[in-house]
């Protein structure tokens, strides 16, 4: 509690993002839809809308293969025959 | 194609500008709004990456082959890399602790970052590098709204 009320943003890391880290992956899939969306579209009259989708479906995309990820290594694995 | 390609403009003063500052390329040769959602992008995720990993996630001599990725920020990796040696680890903020390491004991910074803070600002900073190397690729051979048109055209 004390390390969280000393922080001082941008000098020292934020105190609890070993809780959250995960989160982070929001904002840098918006971050990186909106550069590659700026330089990628001929006109930028649907520019948000085209971001928001990119970063929709990239988000949901880390997330379904995380999943399976899961999946393979708490059920598939232990299915496997021990050598 | 070929032909096509030959005939693309080749905006070096651009790319310059967009490397230093990203964004500011584009705007040069007449995207304002494009520039802006570059410098938006770019300039926001490194930004983020140092709120989250500190001014020590950007560092040219301890973190040399992430500080390629993230030297393509321009000016924000190169200002955040001597802000961290000139405040951090000069020991101007926080103070200056004993680490002990395989050769003996170093110095560092008390407001030195570790662990998943370190890691993903590093990641993010890097990632808004290479983002900008995109935009700096893009506006070589974009063609230029704000310059006088050719005799040609």
């Amino acid at each position: 509690m004390m390390c969280a009320l000393a922080y001082i943003p941008f000098l020292q890391p934020m105190p609890t993002v070993a809780h959250w880290w995960w989160l982070c992956l929001i904002p840098v899939c918006a971050a990186i839809s909106v550069t590659w969306k700026a330089v990628r579209l001929e006109t930028l009259e649907h520019f948000w809308r085209e971001s928001i989708t990119m970063t929709v479906h990239s988000v949901l995309a880390m997330a379904a293969l995380a999943a399976a990820l899961m999946v393979f290594l708490r059920l598939v694995i232990p299915l496997l025959p021990m050598s | 194609m070929t032909d096509d390609f030959q005939d693309r403009p080749f905006n070096i003063s651009a790319a310059i500008l967009g490397w230093l500052l990203p964004g500011v390329g584009h705007m040069k040769v007449g995207e304002m709004g494009r520039g802006r959602l570059i410098l938006l992008g770019v300039g926001g995720l490194f930004l983020l990456g140092v709120l989250v990993g500190g001014l020590d996630c950007v560092d040219r001599r301890e973190d040399a082959m992430w500080f390629v990725a993230q030297s393509g920020a321009g000016a924000f990796a190169f200002a955040t890399d001597f802000l961290n040696t000139n405040l951090l680890k000069s020991g101007s903020f926080g103070e200056l602790m004993p680490l002990a390491v395989q050769n003996g004991t170093v110095m560092v910074s008390s407001f030195k970052s570790a662990g998943p803070a370190n890691e993903v600002g590093t990641l993010m900073c890097g990632l808004a590098g290479m983002m900008n190397v995109i935009a700096v690729l893009d506006v070589l051979h974009r063609p230029c709204r704000s310059c006088k048109k050719d005799v040609t055209e």
